[in-house]
């Protein structure tokens, strides 16, 4: 992603804008969904409260008037007044309302309950206290009231009331509901600076790994993420892409190397091939240098050649793809054909090339390739067991997979050049592989064509006691041993 | 003998149009893909040498288009590739023969030769080679009338000489075709074979007929 983008990018499709925007919306709800519940709380509360005072004062009420029935509706009010004067405050009336005639008597003057037509409240039907809500037309507060049907002797039913005013507990509830949208508001305003702060804290190493990476290149690939050392996901991630930048950093500085040794390779023949056509144009030679000078041009070319296709063959397995032509053959032929092919090269060195114990094992591979890899492996053998030595080759089924052993009894490789046998260009000893005429390439071919068919090549040495090469290939499902050792010296 | 070369590097054509005069043969030359097949097509040729990479046409279409047409003339396929990839393409397409750049040319025009004597051409039965007789079907030896015993391997290896008898044949085209191996290993594990081949044949004689032509391969050849 280039820097132009990143800058480019809205804020509003950032993690940090996303994070806090969750974060904020959380808050909200939560906060109002416990600001709605502390209210329907406090409200059904305050109701229950009003309820059973006012069931109380009803009771009282009622008990007077059936103490009373006798006496004049106003005898009784005087009689109300007298005995409940002490509890009519501004907020509580008592009032008595016939079931046909509409209210008989009020404590409070201005009765704001009675509507135009006389008709009051409604009129309950049922015998206990009953408390309902009474919004009358004239106040913006509610009544709370709470009705008891009464049966006075020879004047028929009547309901004793009681109400409370409840613009205090309404004014309250009002309170609430202010405070608590203040209190949202507020929380809404911390959550978005807190998420904000918060976001941007823990997405920092992003940003730092982001700065770091964006300038991460060939030239300074040493370079790592910062890591916080806590343990966290982030921390981890860090982690993982440090190695993953070592492993770029290894692998890239292989192939520097190997570029580096490629050129290195073609150069010196080159630089040869150079100096012996130019001292073939010199006019001074004669007939016979100037052929000896072409063919050995001719050989350097040769090596130029080889080294190249050499190159190829690795850069093409590199690639992995259209590499190998599968076939499904008999393993044990070509290990013979190639033995013979070698046998000639043993004999005039005085080795002993011997087949050991050959199991018929199917293959799918690539014949050529693996013809290559076998010959390329007999090739060292013979080169560097000394003469009255000797090179046997064994093959063996281990487990799916077909074995073949190259083992010889020549001077071994010391343990600190085993494990860079099979790197490119590496060579145990330099002087003695370039008289040899070999560039270091021929073992790791061996293994990219071995790693290209799924299998393996190792090799095991003991100084002075010889060397073994294993190489494991995938096979067919398919036994037949014919345990016959054939030798060819 | 007539011969066309399609190639397209203007160097490699002249190389190989100077090298097959040199060895007496008519040269048409084409640079690329639709001159080659129009050329293929309108006029006899003996032999055709086709670089696969061509522009306008790659070289595998032109031998398929050819081949569409009905003309049987040899191709050897010249190709800078993957030797393996495209010699099985190649010879798909109907190639008879292909060689990998950097090639010799003195192995050109042993494969030049070599698919000119393949086809019709019987081989008598013994083949003679000056005083040597290789029987291919009872598969004996003899050199002035002594028997030679020789190994399978080594039979192959004479037999194979003696079939191009005068004519080159390279190590890569003795590995190919006597031990099936397609790429060139480094040390000279044919060489050897032949010297062995060479002690059994020429050495109790006076004139050898196994004679090395140096940087290419071996010609087996009576005086």
């Amino acid at each position: 992603m280039s820097s132009k983008q990143v800058e480019s990018r809205r804020f509003g499709s950032t993690i940090r804008f996303r994070l806090t925007l969750w974060w904020t919306a959380i808050t909200l709800c939560s906060c109002a969904a416990l600001c709605l519940l502390l209210y329907f709380g406090l409200s059904y509360s305050l109701r229950r409260e009003v309820d059973s005072f006012l069931k109380g004062e009803v009771q009282e009420f009622t008990s007077i008037l059936n103490e009373e029935e006798h006496h004049s509706f106003a005898e009784i009010e005087a009689d109300i007044r007298h005995e409940l004067g002490s509890r009519l405050r501004g907020d509580l009336t008592f009032r008595l309302v016939g079931e046909d005639a509409g209210l008989v008597f009020s404590s409070d003057a201005h009765d704001v309950l009675t509507n135009d037509d006389g008709a009051g409240t409604q009129v309950v039907d049922v015998e206990g206290p009953v408390c309902t809500t009474e919004q009358p037309a004239s106040t913006s507060w509610p009544y709370r009231v709470c009705s008891q049907q009464v049966d006075l002797a020879n004047r028929g039913r009547y309901q004793a009331q009681a109400a409370y005013r409840m613009d205090q507990v309404a004014a309250s509830l009002t309170g609430f509901r202010r405070l608590s949208v203040a209190a949202m508001a507020i929380a809404t305003g911390l959550s978005v600076v807190c998420g904000v702060v918060l976001a941007g804290k823990s997405l920092r190493p992003v940003q730092q790994m982001t700065n770091t990476a964006r300038h991460i290149g060939a030239q300074n690939l040493a370079e790592r993420l910062a890591r916080s050392r806590n343990g966290d996901e982030l921390d981890d991630l860090a982690g993982v892409l440090n190695e993953m930048l070592a492993r770029i950093e290894r692998q890239f500085g292989e192939v520097q190397r190997f570029t580096a040794d490629a050129a290195h390779e073609l150069r010196t023949p080159l630089a040869a091939l150079r100096c012996r056509v130019e001292l073939a144009l010199d006019h001074q030679c004669d007939e016979n240098e100037w052929r000896q000078l072409l063919e050995e041009s001719l050989g350097q070319f040769d090596t130029l050649s080889r080294i190249t296709n050499d190159l190829l063959l690795l850069a093409r397995a590199d690639a992995g793809r259209n590499f190998l032509n599968l076939d499904r053959f008999d393993l044990t032929e070509t290990i013979r054909d190639l033995v013979d092919l070698y046998s000639a090269t043993a004999n005039e060195h005085r080795i002993e090339l011997v087949c050991e114990r050959m199991v018929a094992i199917e293959v799918d591979a690539d014949a050529m390739r693996i013809r290559q890899l076998f010959s390329n492996l007999l090739d060292n053998a013979l080169k560097y067991t000394p003469p009255g030595g000797r090179v046997t080759v064994g093959m063996a089924r281990y487990e799916n997979k077909a074995e073949v052993r190259v083992c010889d009894n020549g001077p071994g490789i010391a343990p600190e050049h085993i494990a860079h046998v099979f790197d490119r260009f590496y060579r145990v000893d330099a002087a003695r592989t370039r008289t040899t005429g070999g560039c270091g390439l021929g073992l790791s071919i061996c293994r990219s064509i071995a790693e290209a068919h799924g299998g393996t090549i190792t090799m095991a040495s003991r100084l002075d006691v010889g060397t073994e090469v294993v190489v494991r290939l995938p096979a067919n499902r398919k036994v037949s041993t014919t345990d016959k050792p054939t030798a060819h010296t | 003998m007539r011969a066309l070369v399609v190639e397209d590097d203007r160097d490699v054509a002249a190389l190989i149009e100077r090298g097959l005069q040199e060895a007496l043969f008519a040269v048409d030359k084409a640079g690329d893909g639709e001159t080659g097949l129009h050329l293929a097509c309108s006029a006899q040729y003996d032999v055709i040498v086709l670089d696969l990479m061509l522009p306008k046409c790659d070289g595998l279409s032109v031998l398929r288009a050819m081949r569409g047409r009905g003309i049987t003339t040899p191709v050897i396929c010249l190709t800078a590739r993957d030797a393996i990839d495209d010699r099985v393409r190649g010879l798909n397409a109907g190639a008879d023969d292909y060689l990998v750049k950097p090639f010799s040319f003195v192995e050109l025009l042993a494969r030049v030769r070599a698919v000119l004597r393949r086809g019709p051409t019987q081989i008598d039965n013994p083949i003679v080679v000056g005083d040597l007789a290789v029987d291919v079907i009872a598969h004996t030896v003899e050199r002035a009338g002594q028997k030679i015993e020789l190994t399978a391997r080594e039979f192959s290896l004479l037999e194979y000489l003696a079939r191009h008898a005068g004519e080159v044949v390279s190590r890569t085209m003795i590995l190919e075709r006597i031990w099936d191996m397609n790429h060139d290993p480094q040390t000279n594990v044919v060489d050897v074979h032949i010297n062995r081949l060479r002690r059994k044949v020429d050495s109790n004689f006076d004139a050898p007929l196994i004679r090395t032509v140096r940087g290419t391969g071996y010609v087996l050849q009576a005086g």
